[in-house]
C-alpha cells in the first residue's frame, strides 16, 4: 500500500470518526448529558488523531507524532470516563490531565533517549491495550447490569481492537517475526478494525443511551402512576375516615343544630301567635324576626361546616390557624365531653398559629387525636384533656395530653400501624391516616406516655412565616 | 305592653315592668327558664311573655340553684321550672336531683337528644313532663299550664295545712288530747275515763275543739287531725 493510499484511508476513517460523534450529538439532542459530551469528545479526539496521521504534512514532524499519540490517548480516556460516569464512578478530571501529561512526557522521553527503541515501539500499543481493556471491562459491566445490547456492541468492538493491539505487541516483542517499522501500520486489517470499532462503538453508544432513556421514562411513568394512585387512595381513605369520624360526632351535631332550630320555632310561633292576637307592635315583630334570621344563619354555618368536612375533595393548601381548627373540633366533640364529664383545658394563645396545609385534613387529624383522648379518659375517674399550642423554632406544636391510662409498651410500639386497634369497633386506621396526612404536610405525629401519667400526642407542623401568610 | 327586646336581654325578673303588671303576670304564672343557649332563652321568653306569663331566665343551672337561698320577694302566683337537660356545667338531671331537696316547684325537662333513659330518669325523679326540642308552642304552653295548675294545687294545699297547723296550735293540751281521741273514734264516756274527766267536761272540750279548728262537724275534725298527723 502506498503512502498516498494510506493517507486517504486515514482521512476517510477520520471523517467517519468525525461524523459519528456529530450524529450522536444530533440524535441524542434530548438526552444530552456529560456522559454523551464526554463520549463525543472522545470520538472527536480520535478523529483528530486520524486526520493528523492522514495528513502528515500539516504539522512539523516533531510535534506531529506526539500530538497524534496524545490525542489518541485522551480520546480513550474520554471514552472510559464517559462509561465510568455513566456508572456514577468517574475518575477525577484533574487525574486525567495528570495522566495525559505523564503519558506525553514518557513518550517524549522514549523518543529522546537512545537505546529504547523496543520500548518506544511497544509503549503506544501497550498503553492502548490497557485503555481498550478498560473500555471493554466497563462496557461489559454495563451490558451485564442493564441487559444492554448497545453496551455489548461497544465491548465487542473494543475487544477486537484490543486483540489487534496484542497482535502488534506480539510482532514487536517476539523475535521471530522481526520488529515492525512503525506502530501506525497501515494494514487493511487495521483500517477495517478501526472502522468497525468506530461504527460499532458509536452506534452501540446511541443504543445504550436510547435504551437508558426509554428505561428511565418507563420507570418515571410507573413511579408517577404509583404515586398518583397512592395519593388518590390516600385521599379516599382520608375521606372515608372523615365520614366515619363525622358519624361518631353526629349526636353532638344534632344537638348543635337542634338549639337554633328550637329558638327559631319558638320565635316564629311567638311572632305568629302575637300577630294573630294583635299583641305585637312592629318593633317587637322585627326583633323576633331578627332573632329568627340570626338562628337560621347559625344553622347554615353548622351545615356548611359539615359539608366541607365530609365532602370528598382534593387537598387545597392554604394558611390554617391551628388554634381555630382545634377550637372548631372541640365544638364538634363538645357533647361527648359533657356527657362523660371531661374537663378540657386549652389556654387561649392570642395570636393565630398559622401553618400551610389543607384545612379539612388538618381538622381531621385534630379530631382523630381528640377522639382517641376522649376514649382513653373514659377508662379512668379524673377525666381531663390538656391542650397546648406552642411555637418552637419554626415549628408549631399542638400537644394533646389526656389523663387516661396511657399506652402499654406493646400498644405504643404498634400504634399508628394500619389496621392495628385496641377498640372493639375501631378500624385501626385513624392514627395511620393522621400520620400520613401530617407527613404530606412535612409534619409529624409523636405518641408517647406523658411523665405524669396518661398519653400525650404531639402534632408538629412547620410554621408559616408572617410574610408568607399575607402573600 | 313593653317591647319584648327590652325584656329579652335581662336575666332574672325584668325590671322594666310596673309593679302592677308584674303582679298580674305572676298571678297568671311565673316560669323559670334554664338553658345554656341564650337564643333559646330569648325565644321562649318572648313566647311565654306574649301569653301573659312572667319569665325568669338563667343560662346555667348553677346560677338558678345559687339564688334559691337568697330571700326574694315575688308577687304571689303559681310557678314552674323549664329545665334543659344538656348543659355544660351542671346537667338538667343533676339539677333536678339537687332541687328535689330544696323546693316542690313543678319541673318540666326538655332535651334535644331524645334519650329514653334520660326521660325515664327525669319522670322517676318527679318531672311533670319531658319535652323534646324543638318544641311546638302549643305543646309548650299546654305543659306549662299543666305545671302551673299543679303548682297552684300544691300552693293551695300548703296554705291549707299551714292554716290548720295554726288552728291546731291554738288548742290547749287537754283539748288536744280530747281531739286526738275523738279522731280515733272513741266515745265521750271512754275519753272521760281515760283522761279522768267528767262526761260534761269532755263534751265542753269537744265543742271548743270544733270551734277552734273551724270544723263544721266531727268528720271535718277527724280529717284535719289526720292531715296533720297521718
Amino acid at each position: 500500500m502506498t503512502g498516498q493510499e494510506s493517507g486517504i484511508s486515514y482521512l476517510s476513517l477520520g471523517l467517519i470518526n468525525l461524523l459519528l460523534p456529530l450524529l450522536i450529538w444530533v440524535v441524542l439532542a434530548r438526552l444530552r448529558s456529560r456522559v454523551v459530551a464526554l463520549w463525543c469528545l472522545g470520538s472527536l479526539l480520535g478523529a483528530g488523531s486520524l486526520f493528523l496521521v492522514g495528513r502528515p504534512g500539516v504539522l512539523p514532524g516533531r510535534i506531529f507524532d506526539s500530538a497524534s499519540n496524545l490525542m489518541d490517548f485522551m480520546s480513550m480516556l474520554c471514552i472510559i470516563q464517559a462509561l465510568r460516569l455513566d456508572q456514577k464512578v468517574p475518575w477525577r478530571f484533574r487525574w486525567l490531565a495528570v495522566a495525559s501529561l505523564g503519558y506525553l512526557l514518557l513518550y517524549e522521553f522514549t523518543r529522546q533517549a537512545q537505546g529504547y527503541l523496543t520500548l518506544r515501539m511497544a509503549l503506544v500499543p501497550f498503553v492502548a491495550l490497557i485503555l481498550l481493556l478498560q473500555v471493554v471491562g466497563w462496557a461489559w459491566l454495563i451490558a451485564r447490569r442493564q441487559q444492554s445490547v448497545g453496551a455489548l456492541a461497544i465491548a465487542g468492538a473494543h475487544l477486537l481492537l484490543a486483540g489487534n493491539m496484542v497482535y502488534i505487541l506480539a510482532n514487536l516483542l517476539l523475535p521471530r517475526s522481526g520488529a515492525l517499522a512503525c506502530t501506525r501500520q497501515s494494514s487493511g486489517l487495521m483500517d477495517m478494525l478501526g472502522l468497525l470499532a468506530a461504527l460499532a462503538g458509536d452506534v452501540g453508544f446511541i443504543g445504550l443511551a436510547l435504551e437508558r432513556s426509554l428505561h428511565q421514562w418507563q420507570e418515571a411513568a410507573a413511579g408517577e402512576a404509583r404515586l398518583e394512585e397512592r395519593q388518590i387512595l390516600g385521599n379516599q381513605l382520608a375521606h372515608l375516615d372523615r365520614q366515619r369520624g363525622f358519624g361518631l360526632v353526629a349526636a353532638s351535631l344534632a344537638h348543635e343544630l337542634n338549639q337554633p332550630l328550637t329558638a327559631i320555632l319558638a320565635g316564629a310561633q311567638a311572632a305568629r301567635r302575637g300577630t294573630a292576637a294583635k299583641r305585637l307592635d312592629p318593633a317587637q315583630s322585627l326583633d323576633l324576626l331578627d332573632k329568627i334570621i340570626l338562628n337560621a344563619r347559625r344553622i347554615s354555618s353548622i351545615t356548611g361546616r359539615i359539608r366541607t368536612f365530609i365532602r370528598p375533595s382534593e387537598p387545597h393548601p392554604e394558611p390554617v390557624d391551628l388554634e381555630k381548627t382545634t377550637r372548631e373540633m372541640l365544638e364538634l366533640v363538645e357533647l361527648d365531653l359533657q356527657r362523660h364529664g371531661i374537663q378540657v383545658a386549652f389556654p387561649a394563645g392570642g395570636e393565630p398559629v398559622l401553618v400551610q396545609g389543607d384545612a379539612i385534613q388538618l381538622s381531621q387529624v385534630v379530631l382523630n387525636v381528640l377522639r382517641n383522648a376522649i376514649e382513653a379518659v373514659q377508662l379512668v375517674e379524673g377525666r381531663s384533656i390538656q391542650i397546648q399550642l406552642s411555637r418552637s423554632g419554626g415549628v408549631a406544636v399542638l400537644g394533646i395530653h389526656d389523663s387516661g391510662p396511657g399506652l402499654d409498651p406493646e400498644v405504643a410500639l404498634r400504634a399508628g400501624t394500619p389496621y392495628f386497634t385496641t377498640k372493639d369497633q375501631g378500624l385501626g386506621l385513624g392514627l395511620s391516616i393522621s400520620t400520613a396526612i401530617l407527613s404530606q404536610h412535612q409534619g409529624s405525629l409523636i405518641l408517647r406516655n406523658a411523665e405524669g401519667g396518661g398519653a400525650r400526642v404531639d402534632i408538629r407542623l412547620p410554621l408559616l412565616a408572617a410574610g408568607e401568610a399575607l402573600a | 305592653m313593653r317591647p319584648v327586646s327590652a325584656i329579652l336581654r335581662t336575666k332574672g325578673v325584668p325590671e322594666v315592668w310596673s309593679s302592677a303588671e308584674l303582679v298580674e303576670r305572676c298571678h297568671r304564672g311565673r316560669i323559670i327558664l334554664v338553658d345554656d343557649d341564650d337564643e333559646i332563652l330569648a325565644a321562649f321568653t318572648s313566647l311565654l311573655e306574649l301569653e301573659g306569663y312572667a319569665c325568669e331566665a338563667f343560662s346555667s343551672a348553677l346560677d338558678y340553684l345559687g339564688q334559691l337561698g337568697a330571700p326574694r320577694r315575688c308577687p304571689p302566683g303559681p310557678c314552674c321550672v323549664l329545665l334543659d337537660v344538656m348543659m355544660p356545667d351542671l346537667d338538667g338531671l343533676e339539677a333536678q336531683r339537687r332541687l328535689a331537696g330544696l323546693d316542690d316547684t313543678p319541673l318540666l325537662l326538655m332535651s334535644g337528644a331524645s334519650g329514653v333513659q334520660e326521660a325515664v330518669t327525669a319522670f322517676r325523679a318527679g318531672a311533670l313532663d319531658f319535652l323534646i326540642k324543638p318544641i311546638e308552642a302549643e305543646t309548650l304552653l299546654e305543659a306549662v299550664e299543666k305545671a302551673l295548675a299543679v303548682s297552684r294545687a300544691r300552693q293551695a294545699t300548703r296554705a291549707r295545712t299551714q292554716d290548720q297547723s295554726r288552728r291546731l296550735a291554738a288548742l290547749t293540751p287537754r283539748e288536744h288530747d280530747v281531739a286526738v281521741r275523738v279522731a280515733r273514734g272513741k266515745l265521750n264516756r271512754v275519753i272521760g275515763e281515760e283522761l279522768g274527766l267528767a262526761l260534761r267536761t269532755v263534751k265542753l272540750y269537744r265543742q271548743r275543739c270544733l270551734e277552734k279548728l273551724e270544723a263544721r262537724s266531727t268528720a271535718d275534725l277527724i280529717r284535719i287531725l289526720q292531715e296533720e298527723d297521718p
